[in-house]
């Protein structure tokens, strides 16, 4: 049952990337301005019908739509995904880079967050209304309020600047040309985009599994497993908290696929290159076979995403069986 | 007791304030009469200093030294704002040509910034001198002799033959991976043939009369000369990954940290003037208020921003200890009111030619603040075309709104009153209502805003023509937009503004419409005849014409140039000023400017 | 009445209130009562009097800013006055309980059979199988077919007699000299609700039981006293027999009136609100009976037979 269950998924996943697909080649295309034309107007003021003619040409670019379409289709799954306008160099190639950068932030700051987000929701939301879960409560809301530029300036300017604990952008010194890159060097050039993006998502992942606490705690087995005798501290690690991070199963895994997106305010204010700025950069020059390329590895993510929280919520809500539509 | 304890805030205040003023005035160890250069006498006192009076440290004495025998010292780390300033992992070569200005190649001729009112300058690089036939049909470039690539190769004429053919070939559209060489090959199209009758002579036949072969090999991105004997082989260059960047260029390629750092290194072998510093660090930081703080904290020794410092930024920056400013005239963006000479009422030329005396351009300068100046000229700026701007057309677009209102009766419209309030009426007998598209780069909007405000005052208080929307509208649609409305604002780099030869902006070409829809026979013909001659006194007589049609058929009126601004470490290098006026940027830049702190020279 | 030593339970002028915005709600007003052991002691009364309120105080389960006075004397020691890991000790292991809403009151993502080997576990000190094992017996002892494989099974899988039969074993686990079972048999059909009365019925031969119910007839069946609640009050206590058989006070007449088989004929009016009680006595504006002193005075408990009480100025 749990195979057909699977094929099925992945069928109708199959379908979703091929929408999505299309949609994405359609929006791509119909974005105004393209890469040539803007980067010889950029130098000459005007673009030379003949280049541009020729550039596209080669690209394939003056082909029939349909046709453009059904070869994009054929080398995206061919994995085929050409080479980039700006950097020369395949698409892959550009994005693996990026992602690998993108993940060490992104990483730690999602770990981090999602634990910290559960561990201060769920004690918040268990002591719902004592001085610490408004306490709690308050900073996250001043957190959340600050505009997300604005406090990575303020990270930067406070931390690096001011008090000259950590460097100013990059991730690594400019020694690492002559000895090599040292992961010591780059934890520390990690440390405040880490803190950065750490705050930017601890609040949502807080505010859910504290409401979800809330309501937790309400509920009767609950009162059951007091009945019982058990002690508060076993009531919220054994029936409180598994039943309360149920709801964040999803976000948890849709904040997984949202990493490789990357964040632009950080990847911009801490020189980090990441994915981010990439999908920034690549958008503003069209270049058409990177963000093809960006956007395919984001679909597979969110796809992935949901296939793996349709798998992990039956592991953790007997409720659910694989195959449910939860 | 508070007394004292002020005396005691005060003398704090001034150790600090002479302990930051002694980094600012500091300049080369050594070197006593400030002329950035250490004499052999002065190194000898400095040597004598040094073990007598014990005044230098030894690091000093050693920058000294350097210093003198013109030895390359130090290391200079230089912000860049995005990573394509970087030394990319891949080569440039299959795009834009190697950069002109990136420090491991070189062309064969650069161009400098004329002094005002001077002429055009150029100055080789791999060329020594170079010379036309009086058709300018062929041109003969005669090689340095004693350059070498960074591997040790010999550089010859084969190299630069080479250059022309690998481009001529890979930029054939149909050519496997040719798709990034068209725009380079477009810089070679009239380009018949190369020929090297010695391994220091090469003759290049062109197509057409060229007379400003090396104008185009020095603007744009520019050729650079790439070794031939790498590049020989590359049959897919698009798909080459070049982890060497063998050049001629007075740094070598050292190392790339993908995405943050690249470093080169002064080369040994260079055939022109050896660079002071021995290294140049790029790093990339990609907010500018980053950058600025890098500056401060001295993490870096030069900021540039993407296209210059703001004014604001760099205001605020020329007071900070240990920090120098330059201020390039007319470095930044140009600004003009452009006019679609097809769409009513920009086809009135007296419409055109009574508004080229509504844009009060003192109080737009005065609003857009420091590194604003007006453009008194009717195109060209100063600062940068020299003596081919034509004396006879500045000052014609003065502000005058009573001589407006006069041309403005002349051509047939009719200035009312409704409500109190001026109205235009057009010869058509409705009233003259405009729309001005703002072009959606946040950098320009600001200036845009500005723009329109003064504009209003005016146009809208005065003369009684309505502005009735201004839409911000995306790069992308820009052109669409200026296509269908009378005026427009424009802000470009001022590169556009530096030569005559620009002037075919306003040519009706055979390829096209042109950027205002401006179509004068007389302006297209002598935009050919230009083309065509290559007499530098029948150039002028040609420019000056040009530029006469301008004042009156008025296209467009500039407003403004904004000067560029950079910022650097005035306690670790001097010299940054002359570098910086010579060239705005080019090869030269790093390689004239010295360190002036022993601590620069422990980094490397 | 005086304090009888051989009581298991006893309840003096127990007092609970909820403060809310809109004022302190009296779940509890001085109620005194006390069960025995080996009795069945039926709590009686229409919804929101006060039923779940009182066998909860009783565990100390309500939230935490309740306000509780009185006394709560289990074997003579004061419940209220324990500190929390003592009454720890006493939840589960001397007084279990079997929570009103059987649908909810157990944990979805652990099996019934975890959740029974819990309890157990910590106050027996059972291994991990030795539990389980104890589990399925308790199970098996509740009437649940195929106990084995319904341990291991998580609540969504049991039907609504089954998850209340569960509760049960639950609550019985470690053997609790006293049991609260708070309506244990609601919104069963009739042959499930049949079934757990006659679990009752073999229960209470071991255990002193206080069974809070809507149904009088349940009640009837397996309480030997029964006391009746309104309005957070005990307004009727004794025996069994005595109480139902022949009332005393004019409320539990009114109960028994509305039974079906007794002509249903409804309480006119509704129960009073918590936090503005009547003057008087509470039942006076419902009452056929009401004197005029009624709403002046507040009637006490008065004896109106051996063991049996009432709250009424009928027997002043
Ligand atoms: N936490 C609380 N806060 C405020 N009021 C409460 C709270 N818990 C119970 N009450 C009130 O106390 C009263 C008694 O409630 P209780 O649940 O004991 O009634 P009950 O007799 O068990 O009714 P039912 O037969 O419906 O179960 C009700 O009016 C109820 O609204
Ligand atoms: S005291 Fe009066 S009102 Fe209350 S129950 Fe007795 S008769 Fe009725
Ligand atoms: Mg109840």
């Amino acid at each position: 049952m749990n195979g057909i269950y699977l094929l099925k998924r992945l069928i109708t996943s199959f379908a979703a990337f091929c929408i999505a697909v299309t949609i994405m080649f359609a929006l791509l295309r119909l974005m105004p301005g393209d890469y040539i034309t803007m980067y010889l107007e950029a130098i000459y003021r005007y673009a030379p019908p003949d280049v541009v003619e020729a550039f596209n040409h080669v690209y394939g670019l003056d082909r029939p739509i349909l046709e453009q379409y059904v070869i994009y289709l054929l080398d995206a799954f061919r994995g085929n995904w050409g080479y980039s306008f700006i950097y020369k160099v395949p698409v892959l190639t550009v994005i693996g880079e990026r992602l690998v950068w993108t993940l060490i932030l992104l990483l730690p700051a999602t770990i981090l967050a999602t634990l910290a987000g559960i561990g201060i929701g769920a004690y918040s939301g268990w002591r719902r209304g004592s001085k610490t879960d408004i306490a709690l409560l308050n900073s996250m809301i001043i957190i959340r309020a600050i505009p997300s530029y604005w406090l990575a300036l303020m990270i930067l300017i406070i931390f690096a600047y001011y008090l000259n604990l950590f460097p100013l952008g990059g991730y690594v010194d400019t020694g690492a040309l002559t000895t090599g890159i040292d992961p010591l060097d780059v934890a520390n050039h990690a440390v405040l985009p880490v803190l950065t993006l750490f705050l930017f998502s601890v609040t949502g992942t807080y505010y859910l599994m504290r409401s979800s606490m809330l309501m937790t705690a309400g509920e009767d087995y609950i009162t059951t497993a007091r009945a019982k005798g058990l002690d508060e501290l076993m009531i919220l690690r054994k029936h409180a908290l598994k039943n309360a991070m149920l709801p964040m199963v999803t976000l948890i895994t849709f904040e997984c696929a949202g990493m490789i997106t990357g964040s632009i305010f950080v990847e911009t204010i801490f020189s980090w290159p990441g994915l981010g700025m990439l999908t920034y950069k690549a958008l503003a020059v069209r270049d058409l076979p990177l963000l093809q390329g960006i956007l395919l590895i984001d679909t597979l993510f969110v796809i992935a995403a949901n296939i793996a929280a349709d798998l992990i919520y039956p592991l953790v809500d007997p409720r659910v069986q694989v195959g449910d539509d939860a | 007791m508070t007394g004292r304890y002020i005396q005691k805030i005060l003398v704090c205040c001034a150790v600090l304030l002479l302990a930051c003023c002694v980094p600012a005035a500091a300049g080369i160890p050594g070197d006593t009469d400030g002329d950035t250069v250490v004499s052999e006498k002065e190194l000898a006192t400095a040597i004598l200093d040094h073990l007598t009076a014990g005044r230098l440290s030894a690091d000093e004495l050693s920058l000294a030294a350097h210093n003198s025998l013109h030895l390359p010292y130090g290391q200079l780390v230089v912000a860049v704002a995005g990573d394509r300033y970087l030394i990319p992992a891949t080569s440039y070569i299959d795009q834009k040509g190697v950069p002109a200005d990136s420090l491991i190649y070189e062309g064969l001729v650069t161009k400098l910034r004329p002094k005002e009112g001077g002429p055009k300058e150029y100055l080789g690089w791999l060329a020594e001198r170079w010379e036309s036939s009086d058709d300018a049909m062929t041109w003969t470039f005669y090689l340095v002799r004693n350059a070498a690539w960074h591997d040790g190769t010999p550089f010859t004429s084969a190299d630069v033959r080479f250059t022309y053919e690998y481009f001529r070939d890979h930029g054939n559209p149909d050519a496997p991976g040719a798709g990034a060489y068209l725009v380079n090959s477009a810089i070679f199209k009239n380009v018949a043939s190369v020929e090297c009758p010695d391994d220091y002579t090469v003759v290049f036949h062109m197509k057409s009369c060229a007379p400003l072969f090396p104008e185009t090999l020095a603007t744009g991105p520019g050729i650079a000369v790439f070794p031939a004997h790498i590049w020989r082989d590359i049959d897919l260059p698009s798909t080459y990954i070049d982890t060497a960047h063998i050049g001629t260029g007075p740094f070598a390629y050292g190392s790339t940290i993908p995405g943050t750092l690249s470093k080169v290194t002064a080369y040994e072998g260079y055939h022109g003037e050896k660079p002071y510093v021995r290294e140049v660090v790029t790093k990339n930081y990609e907010d500018e208020d980053a950058q600025i703080l890098a500056l401060r904290r001295g993490d870096v020794d030069f900021i540039s921003g993407e296209f210059g410092l703001s004014p604001r930024k760099a205001e605020a920056l020329k007071d900070a200890p240990g920090i120098g400013i330059c201020r390039i005239p007319s470095g930044g963006q140009a600004f003009e009111v452009a006019f679609t000479s097809d769409v009513y009422p920009a086809t009135i030329p007296e419409f055109r030619r009574a508004l080229s005396h509504a844009v009060n351009r003192e109080r737009v300068c005065w609003l857009v603040g420091e590194g604003a100046r007006p453009t008194e000229t009717v195109f060209l700026l100063p600062a940068l075309a020299g003596d081919q701007v034509n004396p006879a057309t500045n000052g014609l677009f003065s502000y005058d709104i009573a001589e407006a209102k006069r041309q403005l009766a002349r051509a047939g419209f009719n200035l009312t009153e409704e409500n109190g309030r001026p109205v235009l009426l057009g010869p058509d007998g409705k009233p003259v209502e405009i729309t001005i598209p703002l072009a959606g780069k946040a950098s320009t909007n600001a200036v845009d805003q500005k723009i329109v405000a003064v504009l209003k005052e005016d146009w809208e208080g005065k003369l009684g023509i309505r502005i009735v929307e201004t839409p911000q509208v995306d790069d992308s649609v820009y052109l669409d937009w200026i296509a269908k409305t009378a005026v427009h604002f424009d802000g470009m780099p001022g590169r556009w503004h530096e030569d005559i030869d620009r002037l075919d902006n306003f040519q009706r070409s055979p390829l096209g419409e042109n950027y205002y829809h401006f179509d004068n026979e007389t302006f297209n013909g002598l935009i050919t005849e230009l083309k065509s001659t290559a007499d530098p006194d029948k150039r002028e007589e040609i420019g000056f014409e040009l530029q006469e049609i301008l004042a009156e058929e008025v296209p467009c009126i500039p407003v403004f140039s904004q000067d560029a601004f950079m910022a650097y470490r005035s306690d670790r290098f001097v010299g940054w000023d002359a570098a910086l006026l010579g060239g705005g940027g080019n090869i030269r830049l790093f390689s004239e400017i010295r360190p002036a702190s022993a601590e620069v020279g422990l980094r490397a | 009445m005086t304090a009888m030593s051989d009581a298991l339970l006893e309840v003096r002028g127990l007092k609970v209130g909820f403060p809310t915005p809109e004022g302190l709600v009296r779940a509890s007003d001085t109620v005194d009562l006390e069960i025995y052991p080996r009795e069945t002691l039926g709590l009686i009364g229409e919804t929101g009097s006060g039923k779940t309120v009182l066998g909860m105080a009783i565990l100390r389960l309500l939230q935490p800013n309740t306000i509780i006075e009185g006394e709560i004397r289990y074997r003579g020691r004061d419940l209220l006055s324990l500190p929390e890991a003592e009454m720890q000790r006493v939840r589960g292991r001397e007084i279990g309980i079997v929570l009103q809403n059987s649908g909810t009151s157990l944990n979805p993502v652990y099996t019934v059979g975890t959740q029974i080997a819990e309890a157990v576990i910590l106050h027996q000190g059972l291994s991990g199988p030795d539990a389980r094992q104890r589990a399925v017996e308790l199970l098996d002892a509740v009437g649940i077919p195929d106990p084995v494989r319904m341990a291991g099974e998580y609540p969504h899988r049991f039907s609504g007699g089954m998850r209340e039969r569960a509760l049960i074993a639950t609550a019985l686990a470690c053997r609790p000299n006293l049991l609260i079972a708070d309506e244990p048999t609601k919104g069963l059909d009739a042959v499930t609700k049949r079934g757990i009365v006659d679990l009752f019925s073999e229960i209470d031969r071991d255990h002193s039981v206080l069974f809070i119910t809507h149904d009088i007839e349940t009640a009837g069946d397996l309480a030997t006293r029964v006391a009746v609640m309104y309005a957070g009050e005990i307004v009727e206590i004794g025996g069994a027999e005595e109480v139902l058989g022949d009332p005393a006070h004019p409320y539990t007449r009114g109960l028994l009136a509305s039974l079906p088989e007794r002509g249903m004929q409804p309480i006119p009016g509704s129960a009073p609100s918590l936090i503005t009680l009547p003057s008087g006595c509470r039942f006076s504006p419902r009452c056929g009976c009401a004197v005029e002193n009624c709403s002046r005075e507040h009637p006490g408990l008065v004896e109106v037979g051996s063991g049996h009480y009432a709250r009424c100025m009928l027997y002043d």
